[in-house]
């Protein structure tokens, strides 16, 4: 049964067309999934086409998510397999674990996006142009979000490192002016006598 | 014109001598309760969108003079004062300690010690009578002589004269901080606190070092009465930039001036902080000159662009 299994999975990577019912078994079956992965990697290596960096345990810890969503991420699997029975072999992707990777880094750069939405959203409905908003604590002018002309458009990451950088460097001279006077307090109270 | 002035002459001279005790007097009985009291406050600091609270102890253990201040919200930050030493403990920073007369925070001690300053640079005059933590207070304009500082108002205790509460204002009369006590409580002894604090001073903090005046800068315009009172070169403490310093001050507001190389990325040239405190830029040949302080804008970029190198002969 297992060599059988195995020569159709082979067969399915050359190309031949895989019954559903065998598909569903190698969704399902962890022995099969790796023989599946093992044969794209002979693949991969007898075509040179490995990628930089190999993970070979990525894939497990791929499977463990996308187990939470099956109903969504097996049958477009599914489809997958059919484009590659119609003789497009060449660059074949380890059947769950890449689509998983992408997924993921995919959700990621959403949550990104969203934050930086809010963020903006935040900034712009709240604060006027030009104002600096400063936290102080403990008599320390701390974390400063400052407002340059905030256009909602402005979301690209280069714009918000340098509005961040911006701040920095307001808050650095906020910061130091705070604690220049207190360094030289006993300065001023000379200097005010001489008056 | 003349008229007016003597009108104005008139008022003041009528107002002072209906009035039991002249403004001048009022600055000076508060200096002098302010040094020979023991006494507690609690303190809640606003700035615009911001209110910050902390305990305040003053009293007089043997022949110290000791001052205590806590932070009673936010991250856990005191200072203290004993005589001419100040030590500040923040979060995240070593304990240092500064020679100093007075701990830079606002508190009843703003205007200690400052009234040569203030009648300098103020036109000062008695309001009403009114109330802060519970007891009777008289009021105290500050009008700014001119238009390059901000104005204040004081509200002494009536019985000690000790500074209850204190507001600034900015020129379109925004308020732009509050000082004001809560609570108050005159002790015949010092609080047991300061007398700990005494005999358990900080051994091993940080120093602060010496400083001059001398600077290769200079200013080809300031407001009235300001002047150099410190200068060094130093880092930024977060973004470690190198800098020019210049320290200036008309003994009630400081005004800190930077000079440093150019950086590519450079943050707006005019800003002000809900604190009221000014950031004014401005760039030229390559060197950006800042300006930051509790003074109107206007003012800090006209410093902004005053500074030249000196000549050297």
């Amino acid at each position: 049964m297992v060599c059988e299994n195995k020569q159709q999975i082979s067969e399915f990577i050359d190309g031949e067309a895989l019954s559903d019912e065998m598909l569903i078994e190698l969704a399902s079956n962890e022995q099969l999934k790796d023989d599946f992965e093992h044969y794209q990697l002979i693949g991969d290596i007898l075509r040179d086409e490995l990628p930089p960096a190999l993970n070979l345990s990525f894939a497990a810890k791929v499977a463990a998510v996308i187990e939470l969503e099956p109903t969504v991420l097996v049958p477009r699997t599914a489809k997958n397999t059919v484009v590659i029975s119609e003789k497009k072999p060449a660059k074949v992707i380890p059947l769950f674990s890449r689509l998983g990777q992408y997924g993921i880094a995919a959700s990621i750069a959403a949550a990104m996006v969203i934050g930086v939405q809010q963020l903006n959203i935040e900034d712009s409905a709240n604060k006027q142009p030009q104002v600096l908003q400063t936290y102080p604590m403990g008599g320390f002018i701390s974390p400063v979000s400052l407002q340059t002309n905030a256009s909602l458009e402005s979301k690209q990451r280069a714009e918000q490192k340098q509005r961040l950088q911006q701040r920095r460097q307001v808050n650095a001279y906020l910061q130091d002016h705070i604690l220049q006077q207190r360094l030289k307090s006993q300065m001023i109270s000379t200097t005010e006598q001489k008056q | 014109m003349r008229k007016y002035w003597l009108a104005l002459v008139l008022l003041t001279v009528t107002g002072s001598a209906l009035a039991e005790t002249t403004p001048i007097q009022w600055l000076e009985k508060m200096n002098a309760a302010y040094h020979q009291s023991n006494f507690s406050l609690s303190i809640i600091h606003l700035q615009r969108n911001h209110i910050q609270s902390f305990s305040f102890e003053h009293g007089i253990v043997g022949e110290d003079k000791v001052v205590y201040i806590n932070s009673l919200t936010g991250p856990v930050s005191h200072s203290y004062r004993i005589n001419n030493q100040v030590t500040y403990i923040d979060p995240e920073i070593k304990p240092y300690r500064v020679e100093s007369a007075t701990i830079v925070i606002a508190s009843p001690a703003f205007f200690v010690d400052k009234e040569a300053a203030v009648i300098a640079n103020y036109q000062l005059t008695l309001g009403g009578q009114g109330r802060v933590a519970g007891r009777a207070v008289q009021l105290l304009r500050l009008t700014a002589k001119d238009e390059h500082r901000f104005n204040y108002l004081l509200w002494l205790d009536v019985e000690t004269s000790l500074l209850l509460r204190y507001d600034s204002y900015d020129l379109n009369n925004n308020l732009i901080e509050q000082m004001q006590a809560i609570t108050f409580e005159l002790r015949d002894q010092p609080d047991e606190k300061l007398v700990k604090l005494v005999n358990s001073d900080l051994k091993n903090v940080v120093k602060a070092p010496q400083v001059s005046t001398s600077t290769r800068w200079q200013f080809n315009w300031l407001p009235s009465n300001f002047s150099v009172a410190a200068s060094d070169s130093h880092r930024l403490f977060t973004t470690t930039q190198p800098v020019d310093y210049i320290l200036l001050t008309d003994g009630v507001s400081e005004i800190s001036v930077y000079v440093a190389r150019a950086d590519d990325v450079a943050f707006p040239e005019r800003l002000i902080t809900p604190g009221g405190i000014a950031v004014a830029r401005h760039r030229e040949s390559g060197i950006d000159f800042t300006v930051v302080g509790k003074i109107p804008l206007e003012t800090a970029i006209k410093i902004s662009h005053s500074m030249v190198l000196k000549q050297t002969n």
